[in-house]
C-alpha cells in the first residue's frame, strides 16, 4: 500500500496540464487520511502556539513528550499494566458478545433473558457505574476487565442480534423453497448476511473497551495509561498529559484500521466479496 | 466517594449576609477540591467576616485539586484552596500562593500484626489518598529515608474511607489525618498502631491567587487575609472558638450531632500539632515546602533561591501590619 | 427426477396431462383475513398458467401454497396426483424481489439450489454455467447482484430455478420491478426458453397484457375474499412472432374480455 502510494505521488503531481481537481481526485485514500491528520494536527499547533490556555500545549510539545515518554520506558511499562485487562476483556466480549448477539437472533427464550440487560448496559451511564463495580470487584484486574466488557459487550451483541434478526425474510424463504435446512439457513444465509453487522460491532466494541479501560483507570485507581494521565495532569504538565491520551488515541485507531485489514481478509478468503 | 462527585457541580454554601450592609469592596470566588466540613471553620468563619466587611466571597466545591488549578490558571475562579507548586512551576503559571491555611499531617499507621516497623513493609504495597497529593510525597521522602521500597503504592482517597478499608483488611499500610489515625488505631489498639516518623514541615493546603486578579483586587484579598489571620488566631487561643463560631453564623447547618460534637475535639488536637500558622506561614512556610518537594524528587531544589515564581508575600505582609496593629 | 417420471407413469393416463392441481384451497390470516376462499384451480403439464388480478386478491399466497412455503387453512395441493406438505424437488420458486445472496456471485447464486442439496462444486457449477448462458447472463458469472441491472438479476433467479430441474417453475410476479422495455424482453426471452426446457409454469402478474401474451391459460382472481372468477384460454398461435401476437385480433379480445371481467370486481 505504501510503495504504491510513493509511486504513484510523484507521478500524478508531475503530469503536466493537469488541474488540480484531476490530481487531487486522484490520490488515493491514504494520502487524504494523511492530509486531514496533517490539518487537524497543523490547527492543533496553532490553538496551542496562541496560546488558548496555558494548560493547552501545542502538537510539537506533545510529540516531543510523546518521545520522552516511550525513550524512558515509562509508557511501555503503564501499557504493561493496561493492555491486559483490555485484551482479557475484549476476547470475552469477541466471544460471548458474538456468541449471545447469534444466539438471540435465532432463539426467542435468549432474546427475552438477553435483551433488556444489553440495553441497559448499553444506556447507562458508565463513569457512575464504574465505582460501583469496586464494591463487588474491588480494585484489581478483574473490576478493570469487567469495566471492559460492560462498555464492549452490549455494542457487539446487540449488533450480531440485529444483523442475525434482520436477515432478508426473501433469503431465508428462498432457502426455504430450495428446502434448504435451518442449518443451512443459518450458516449459508444468516451469518453471512449478519457479518457486516458483526464486525461493525466488533469495531464498536473494541473502541467501548479503550473507553472502559481508561475510565477503569482513571475512577478505579490509578494505574497504566490512566495514571500516567492523572499524574500529569495533577503536576499539570499537559504535554505528558496529551501525548499519553494520544498515545491511546492512536493505538485504538490502529488496532481498529487491522480489524479491518482482517475483516477484508476474511471475506476474500471466503470468496465473498464485498458485503455491499 | 470524593471521587464521583461530578466535575464543576459547585456546592455553593448558603451564606447569609447577616451583617449590616458594608460598603461593597469586592468579589472574590474561591473553590476547593473537597466538600466543606467542621474542619474547614477557620476558612468558614474568615469568609464570612469577610462578607461584613464587603467582600462578596462565592465558594464552590470541584472534584481534584488539578481541577481547582485550572480553575484559577483560567480565570473561572479567582483563588484556589489546595496544593498548587508543580502546576505554578510546571507552567510558570502566573498564579501565586497567598497564604498557608494549615500544614501537614499525616500519621503513618500499619496492621501491626503484618507489619511492626517500616523495614517490614520493603517490597510490600502502600496506600495513599491520591496521585501526586501530599501523602504520596510523604511516603516516596519515607521510603528513600528507611531505606526501603514499595512494591506499588496505590490511591484511595479520604482518609475515612481508608479507615475503613484498614478495619476490613483490604488495605495494610496508609497515611491518616489525626482524627482518623485515634478512630483507627482505638477501633482495635492491638492490630493498628502508628509507624514512627519524624515530623515534616511542609503545606497541606494553601491558598492561591490568579495573578491578574490580585494585581486588580488587592483590598479585597487584604481583607480576605486579615480575616484569616485573626481566625487562626482566635483558634489558637481558644479551640472552641470555631464551634462557636459557628453558631453564631449559621454555619454547615447541615452538620449531624455527632458531627458537631467532633468540632471542638478536632481543633484541640489540630492546635496543640501545631497545624494552624497563625502568620499565614509566609516565606518560612514557602522555604519548607519547596525543600519538603524537592526532597521528594518533584522541585528543583534552587526553587527555594526563587520563591517569587510561587509565592507573592506582599498581601500578607500588608495584612499582617494590620492584624499586628489591631492587638 | 427418476422417482418423479416412475409415479407418472403409474398414474392413470386420464389425470397424466394435470400436474398441479389446488383443490378447495382457503387461507384465513391470524387476524382473521379471508385471503382465499375454496379456490380449485387445475395446471396442466407444459402449459403456463398465469394467476391474474388486482391486488389483494390472493395471487401470490396462492402460489406459496403451492410452493409449501405457506401453509393452507384448508384444502390440499397435488402435485403429480400426490397431495405435498411443504417445498419439494419437482417445483422451484422465483421471487418477485430476486432473492439473490448480495455477497455471493452470480455463478455461486445460480448453483445455490444445487449447493442446499449437496451436490458437488464442481458439478454444481458446471450446470449453474450452461444455465447462466442459456438466460443470457454468459460472461456475469463472477459479477455480483449489485453489479447486475434488475433485469439480469432476475435472469440469474431464473437460472437458478432452473438449476434444481424442477418440472414446474413457480413466478412470483417476476417481472414487475423491472422497467416496461426490458420486461418484454424478458417474456420473449421466457417464452424462447421454455420451448426448449418443457417445464409447467405458474406465474403471478397484475398485469392483464403480460398474462395474455404469456399464457396458454388465465386465471381471473378477485379480491375479499380471494377466489376464482373465471379461467380463459386465449388460443392464439404464437408462432407468428411477439409483434405480431400483439396486434393478433384474439390477443386484443382476450385482453379486453379479461377487462371488462375485472372491471366490475374494482369498484
Amino acid at each position: 500500500m505504501s510503495a504504491e502510494t510513493l509511486s504513484h505521488d510523484p507521478s500524478a503531481s508531475s503530469e503536466p496540464g493537469m488541474g488540480l481537481k484531476d490530481r487531487v481526485g486522484d490520490l488515493p485514500p491514504i494520502v487524504w487520511k494523511l492530509l486531514s491528520f496533517a490539518l487537524f494536527f497543523g490547527l492543533w499547533e496553532l490553538a496551542g502556539r496562541i496560546p488558548i490556555s496555558l494548560a493547552f500545549p501545542p502538537f510539537g510539545d506533545v510529540v516531543v513528550a510523546l518521545f520522552g515518554l516511550i525513550s524512558s520506558g515509562e509508557l511501555i511499562a503503564a501499557y504493561g499494566r493496561t493492555l491486559p485487562p483490555l485484551l482479557i476483556g475484549l476476547s470475552i466480549t469477541s466471544v460471548f458478545g458474538v456468541g449471545f448477539g447469534v444466539a438471540m437472533g435465532l432463539s426467542r427464550t435468549s432474546e427475552w433473558a438477553l435483551f433488556p440487560p444489553m440495553i441497559i448496559l448499553q444506556t447507562a451511564p458508565m463513569a457512575a457505574i464504574i465505582p460501583l463495580i469496586t464494591y463487588a470487584y474491588g480494585i484489581g484486574l478483574t473490576a478493570k476487565v469487567i469495566a471492559v466488557v460492560i462498555l464492549s459487550l452490549p455494542m457487539v451483541t446487540l449488533n450480531s442480534y440485529n444483523g442475525i434478526r434482520y436477515t432478508s425474510d426473501s433469503l431465508l424463504e428462498m432457502t426455504r423453497s430450495f428446502m434448504g435446512t435451518r442449518r443451512q439457513q443459518v450458516v449459508k444465509i444468516m451469518l453471512p448476511h449478519a457479518s457486516g453487522m458483526i464486525f461493525a460491532g466488533l469495531r464498536l466494541g473494541i473502541s467501548g473497551g479503550f473507553i472502559g479501560i481508561v475510565l477503569a483507570e482513571l475512577l478505579i485507581t490509578p494505574t497504566g495509561i490512566g495514571d500516567i494521565i492523572s499524574y500529569y495532569r495533577s503536576v499539570a504538565r499537559y504535554a505528558e498529559m496529551f501525548a499519553a491520551i494520544f498515545s491511546i488515541i492512536a493505538l485504538a485507531t490502529l488496532v481498529l484500521t487491522g480489524l479491518q485489514v482482517v475483516e477484508r481478509r476474511i471475506f476474500k478468503a471466503l470468496g465473498q466479496g464485498s458485503l455491499r | 466517594m470524593n471521587m464521583i462527585k461530578p466535575i464543576g457541580i459547585a456546592a455553593l454554601l448558603a451564606m447569609t449576609a447577616l451583617g449590616a450592609q458594608a460598603q461593597e469592596v469586592g468579589t472574590i470566588r474561591i473553590a476547593e477540591a473537597d466538600t466543606f466540613s467542621g474542619e474547614d471553620l477557620i476558612q468558614l468563619i474568615a469568609y464570612e467576616r469577610a462578607k461584613e466587611r464587603g467582600v462578596e466571597i462565592e465558594l464552590s466545591s470541584l472534584r481534584a485539586d488539578d481541577i481547582v488549578f485550572q480553575a484559577v490558571l483560567n480565570g473561572q475562579v479567582d483563588m484556589g484552596v489546595g496544593d498548587s507548586y508543580e502546576p505554578i512551576v510546571n507552567l510558570d503559571a502566573p498564579v501565586r500562593n497567598i497564604y498557608q491555611i494549615r500544614k501537614l499531617a499525616y500519621i503513618p499507621v500499619a496492621d501491626k500484626t503484618l507489619y511492626p516497623d517500616w523495614e517490614a513493609l520493603d517490597g510490600e504495597a502502600f496506600v495513599v489518598h491520591a496521585r501526586g497529593s501530599g501523602t504520596e510525597t510523604l511516603a516516596e521522602i519515607v521510603a528513600t529515608a528507611k531505606g526501603i521500597e514499595f512494591s506499588e503504592i496505590s490511591y484511595v482517597p479520604g482518609s475515612e474511607v481508608r479507615v475503613v478499608a484498614m478495619q476490613q483488611g483490604n488495605i495494610k499500610a496508609t497515611f491518616l489525618d489525626m482524627v482518623s489515625s485515634k478512630v483507627l488505631i482505638d477501633s482495635d489498639p492491638e492490630r493498628f498502631g502508628r509507624l514512627p516518623m519524624d515530623g515534616v514541615d511542609a503545606s497541606d493546603s494553601t491558598l492561591y491567587v490568579n495573578a491578574d486578579f490580585l494585581a486588580e483586587n488587592g483590598e479585597a484579598v487584604q481583607i480576605l487575609l486579615e480575616e484569616l489571620l485573626k481566625s487562626a488566631k482566635a483558634t489558637v487561643a481558644d479551640p472552641s472558638w470555631p464551634a462557636a463560631q459557628r453558631e453564631e453564623f449559621g454555619l454547615l447547618p447541615d452538620l449531624s450531632d455527632e458531627e458537631v460534637a467532633d468540632i471542638t475535639p478536632y481543633f484541640e488536637a489540630a492546635v496543640a500539632a501545631g497545624i494552624f500558622p497563625t502568620d499565614g506561614g509566609g516565606e518560612a512556610a514557602a522555604t519548607s515546602d519547596v525543600l519538603f518537594l524537592a526532597q521528594a524528587g518533584k522541585l528543583d531544589p534552587a526553587m527555594a533561591e526563587k520563591l517569587e515564581k510561587v509565592w507573592d508575600f506582599g498581601p500578607l505582609d500588608a495584612a499582617l501590619k494590620v492584624a499586628d496593629g489591631d492587638q | 427426477m427418476t422417482s418423479v417420471t416412475a409415479i407418472r407413469m403409474a398414474e392413470p393416463v386420464e389425470v397424466a396431462d394435470i400436474i398441479v392441481k389446488a383443490v378447495d384451497i382457503s387461507k384465513r390470516y391470524g387476524d382473521g383475513t379471508q385471503a382465499l376462499s375454496d379456490v380449485t384451480i387445475e395446471f396442466r403439464r407444459g402449459e403456463l398458467t398465469t394467476l391474474l388480478g388486482p391486488s389483494g386478491c390472493g395471487k401470490t399466497t396462492l402460489l406459496k401454497i403451492i410452493a409449501g412455503l405457506l401453509p393452507a387453512s384448508g384444502g390440499e395441493v397435488r402435485v403429480d396426483n400426490r397431495t405435498v406438505y411443504g417445498p419439494g424437488p419437482e417445483r422451484a420458486f422465483v421471487f418477485q424481489d430476486f432473492a439473490l445472496m448480495p455477497w455471493a456471485s452470480v455463478l455461486r447464486n445460480v448453483a445455490f439450489g444445487l449447493e442446499l442439496r449437496g451436490t458437488p462444486k464442481a458439478e454444481r457449477e458446471d450446470i449453474a454455467r450452461r444455465y447462466i448462458k442459456s438466460v443470457g447472463l454468459a460472461g456475469a458469472e463472477h459479477k455480483f447482484p449489485s453489479e447486475l441491472s434488475g433485469g439480469m438479476r432476475q435472469r440469474a433467479g431464473l437460472a437458478r430455478a432452473l438449476t434444481v430441474n424442477a418440472d414446474v417453475l413457480l413466478m412470483d410476479e417476476p417481472f414487475s420491478a423491472i422497467d416496461e422495455q426490458m420486461r418484454r424482453k424478458l417474456q420473449e426471452d421466457l417464452l424462447e426458453l421454455l420451448r426448449e426446457e418443457q417445464k409447467s409454469v405458474i406465474f403471478v402478474t397484475h398485469s392483464i397484457e403480460e398474462a395474455v401474451y404469456l399464457s396458454d391459460q388465465v386465471v381471473l382472481l378477485t379480491r375479499n375474499p380471494g377466489r376464482v372468477v373465471k379461467s380463459i384460454r386465449p388460443g392464439f398461435d404464437r408462432g407468428a412472432g411477439p409483434e405480431a401476437v400483439r396486434r393478433d385480433q384474439r390477443y386484443l379480445d382476450a385482453v379486453d374480455d379479461i377487462w371488462s371481467q375485472l372491471k366490475q370486481y374494482l369498484s
